[in-house]
């Protein structure tokens, strides 16, 4: 009897080692037996039947152009924006052809050929629709109301900036403007956000919000045929789409398919199995065996450089600054200049990037997105050297021989991997200063509102992203000025004066000469720490032949560009 | 009898205010979904401008009488995260999706369950009792997502003989056997056992002596006389394992995009959709309180001395 027990346990065993074996085989770039040999590069046809796109996050599923409350990338495909960036990252034109922007406001030209998907001509009328509709309850005597719609997230901008919206001709607009303002195209035409997408004026007021989600009609290459909000969204070519530019035309795939799947492995796992042909946002750790180009595997990636900058900001010496620092605040350690440089020189912040984050992050001693213009290479490129002897020397010199003690609160947002390992490893380089560190999760909901003024409750570190600016002139009017725009502001009296000059400025030259000299008056008195440049990781099998993007296409990365094999 | 549905109605009554008052309260304190969602450049005007738009400003008595309307009324509002549309439309959206994967889970967990309960009762320390044992108990063990996984890293990505992403209406019914068997498989243990103790007790009764005596074939006397009375607790167990998986298999809808209403609830309560999370908790909260009134009514009637007591 003992010895058929036996018997069956090392049966079980087996089985199950043989199962583990067999399934935990090959590495991520492992053929398997659904993958088929690697071939060579073939010539893309003309048009391909499917494209299924696996993703971690796409925002706020909301559809409708003219009533939402964020933003989301699913309207790129069947909504225009108004500019957009070729792969050199050159502005080019989208739905509008000509754009001129001046103190007084911005004229807008726009392509004559652009239709919407009913065969009606797109208009400077649905321009200013959407301005005014989008800017929800406003007040605006020259705006009219539309009180069917409730308005779009950014409407208290548009009332914050737009003072009107003249209709040329049919084709021709000018906004003007509230003030001088030269990043309004960066906020609205979709080359910094996502966040205005033009609506059809007459089929909203026809059908309302809800016939419009019903059926969506856009201007974009693709129509939606099914949509399961924060599930999958089916779109399907629009075969008469308007759009001849080589880097907006239409689309290779016929029906492209995105799901939603928050599940990292299970995503990846799409990937494997060729379930989806594009996977986005892969663990760092599981993409650092992939090679970085097609052709030498089943699987390939690419690198988006451009989910944000991340670094660590000092809360006490800003509370000071604005007469909100408790005793605590004004006795805390981090208020010593000494104390901050000694926290900067304790990281090896390359070894992070390079072990840590498998390669994929690049460590910054800039506070721009290195993406960003505006960005310095001598400034980005400055990292600190790893100086723990030198650190603990600055802190007894500072008074704290034998340390403290720090929290950081942290958040993270979607597409952006690798900020658990970071501050892991942060925590280990502190100790060894004597700074004894921890740190806690927070989502990004409950993360933000509390970084914000008036609360700045993440006291006395926070380590947060600047999120993904194109133009580091807006990461200034978010970040690093009085009565930022994020609310989380780091500044000077100096540089708060700079960036107020800098944000009515429109001669390009003196732009860049302003951000320059504010960012060093941040870094001069080490207002923030900046830390790494994140980047998240897009997944291809082989059938994916190509995917052009912009360098720093921060928002999102125009699937539409994308070839593939049959 | 009736007092006794009277009361156990009552009961349900009262369970149901309480659950929707402390959701309604919790999804409160724990933060409005402006702020929850809003990205770090969302300025203090538009926050502010939102939760007027969405009627977030309101003192929060008079937005619980507005929802206290709405269960009367059946009009939920508007979902918050899920593009305004009708949030008692999204949720019974989901309900199907839900009902599938449950509704297959079960029907797993309990043939298995039932089976390997019978053999294990009927031959004790058999090779079929033990390893049937094994089985049961490794899913137990085993928690639904890493089994979840492992289905999909071995019949997905290395057999390629399963899709892995997706309700029916996606890649059909063979989608639905990886996320049933990893969410049913816990309960086959359970199943397992209540079968196989039952049986064991039932199998040593008089009547089944009896039956034996008779000359009665060995699997008539085990499948017929003896497992339809060591049923009654599998059934019980059914319709609380029903009541439980119906609030959603969250993990296991996540893990393979399945589109029910357990991710759907995840996903408000991330956004603080209060809505969508109110809709779906008393729905989900009133099909859980009517599984347990109706078993409790079952027990009653089969058994006097439940409703005296």
């Amino acid at each position: 009897m003992r010895a058929q027990q036996s018997a069956v346990h090392l049966l079980i065993l087996f089985i199950l080692l043989a199962a583990l074996t067999a399934i935990s085989g090959g590495g991520a770039n492992g053929a398997t037996p659904t993958q088929p040999p690697v071939a060579a590069t073939p010539a893309a046809p003309a048009s391909v039947e499917k494209l299924t796109v696996a993703v971690d996050a796409w925002g706020f599923g909301e559809l409708n152009p003219v009533q939402n409350r964020g933003s989301t990338f699913l309207r790129d495909y069947y909504l225009s924006l108004l500019l957009e960036r070729d792969e050199t990252g050159a502005i080019v034109p989208m739905l509008v052809t000509e754009w001129k922007g001046g103190p007084e406001g911005w004229s807008l030209t726009l392509n004559p050929d652009a239709r919407w998907q009913d065969g009606s001509p797109v208009t400077a009328e649905d321009l200013r629709f959407t301005f005014e509709a989008g800017a929800g309850d406003h007040t605006n005597p020259k705006f009219q109301s539309y009180p069917q719609f409730k308005g779009v997230w950014a409407a208290s901008r548009i009332r914050e900036m737009v003072d009107e919206v003249q209709v040329i001709d049919p084709h021709r607009g000018f906004i003007k403007t509230t003030r001088p303002d030269p990043l309004f195209l960066w906020a609205f035409s979709g080359i910094g956000f996502h966040i205005f997408y033009t609506g059809p004026k007459d089929y909203l007021l026809k059908v309302g919000h809800d016939g419009y989600l019903a059926n969506p009609l856009g201007n974009g290459p693709y129509k939606v045929k099914e949509f399961k909000p924060q599930d999958r969204i089916v779109f399907e070519r629009w075969e008469d789409f308007w759009g001849n530019y080589p880097y907006y035309k239409k689309p290779q795939a016929r029906v492209m398919e995105i799901i939603l799947n928050t599940d990292d492995a299970a995503r990846f796992a799409l990937l494997k199995s060729r379930q989806a042909d594009v996977v986005v946002n892969i663990p760092y750790i599981t993409a650092k065996n992939i090679p970085r180009e097609r052709g030498k595997g089943p699987l390939w990636l690419q690198v988006l450089p451009a989910t944000g900058n991340q670094f660590i900001g000092f809360i006490p010496l800003m509370a000071a600054q604005e007469g909100t620092a408790t005793e605590a605040d004004l006795k805390s350690p981090f208020r010593d200049i000494r104390v901050r440089e000694a926290l900067e020189l304790a990281i090896d912040r390359k070894a992070i990037s390079e072990v840590a984050h498998a390669g994929f992050t690049t460590p910054t001693g800039s506070i721009y997105f290195s993406k960003a213009i505006g960005w310095r290479p001598e400034v980005g490129e400055r990292i600190s050297p790893y100086d723990p002897a030198r650190a603990k020397q600055l802190l007894k010199e500072a008074g704290y021989p034998h340390g403290f003690e720090a929290h950081i609160p942290y958040t993270v947002f979607s597409n952006s991997p690798g900020i658990k390992e970071w501050l892991d490893a942060v925590a280990v380089y502190w100790a060894d200063i004597g700074v004894r560190t921890t740190y806690a999760y927070h989502p990004p909901g409950d993360f933000g509102p509390r970084a914000r003024k008036p609360a700045r409750e993440w006291r006395p570190l926070q380590f947060q992203t600047m999120g993904r600016q194109e133009h580091a002139a807006i990461t200034v009017d978010a970040f690093f000025r009085e009565n930022c725009t994020s609310g989380a502001c780091f500044y000077t009296p100096k540089s708060n004066k700079l960036a107020l000059q800098l944000l009515e400025t429109f001669d390009e030259a003196e732009m860049l000469r302003l951000l320059a000299e504010v960012e060093d008056e941040i870094l001069k008195d080490r207002l923030v720490l900046p830390t790494y440049n994140a980047a998240t990781v897009i997944g291809y099998t082989d059938r994916v032949l190509s995917h052009p993007f912009p360098p720093g296409a921060a928002h999102w990365m125009q699937l539409y560009r994308m070839t593939l094999r049959d | 009898m009736r007092r006794y549905i009277g009361k156990r109605l009552l009961d349900g009554v009262i369970t149901m205010w309480v659950v929707t008052l402390l959701v309604f309260l919790m999804l409160r304190i724990t933060g409005n979904p402006i702020d929850i969602l809003s990205p770090p450049d969302f300025t203090h005007a538009d926050r502010e401008r939102l939760k007027k738009v969405y009627g977030l400003d309101k003192p929060m008595w008079e937005q619980y009488l507005l929802f206290t309307k709405s269960i009367f009324t059946g009009d939920f509002g508007q979902s918050l995260a899920f593009d305004n549309r009708d949030a008692f439309a999204m949720f019974f959206s989901r309900v199907p999706a839900t009902l599938q994967l449950t509704g297959a889970a079960l029907l797993f967990a309990l043939t298995l369950g039932v089976m390997i309960g019978v053999i294990s009762a009927a031959r004790p320390d058999s090779l079929v009792d033990r390893v049937g044992k094994v089985l049961a108990i490794s899913g137990q063990s085993m928690p639904a997502f890493w089994l979840g996984l492992l289905f999909i890293l071995l019949f997905s990505v290395h057999l390629g003989w399963l899709p892995s992403v997706g309700g029916i209406d996606r890649i059909g019914y063979q989608g639905l056997i990886m996320p049933a068997v990893s969410l049913g498989w816990y309960l086959v243990a359970a199943n397992m056992r209540i079968v196989r103790s039952s049986m064991l007790e039932v199998l040593d009764s008089d009547y089944i002596m009896m039956v034996r005596a008779k000359g009665m074939p060995r699997r008539v006397v085990i499948w017929k006389h003896a497992l339809r009375n060591a049923a009654i607790p599998v059934i019980t167990l059914f319709f609380v394992s029903l009541a439980h998986l119906l609030s959603g298999a969250v993990i296991t809808e996540t893990i393979f995009a399945w589109p029910g209403v357990g991710r759907l609830l995840v996903e408000a309560i991330f956004g603080r959709d209060y809505a969508t999370v109110q809709v779906a908790v008393f729905f989900v909260s009133a099909g859980i309180v009517t599984v347990n009134i109706l078993v409790d009514l079952i027990y009653a009637w089969l058994d006097p001395r439940v409703r005296i007591a």
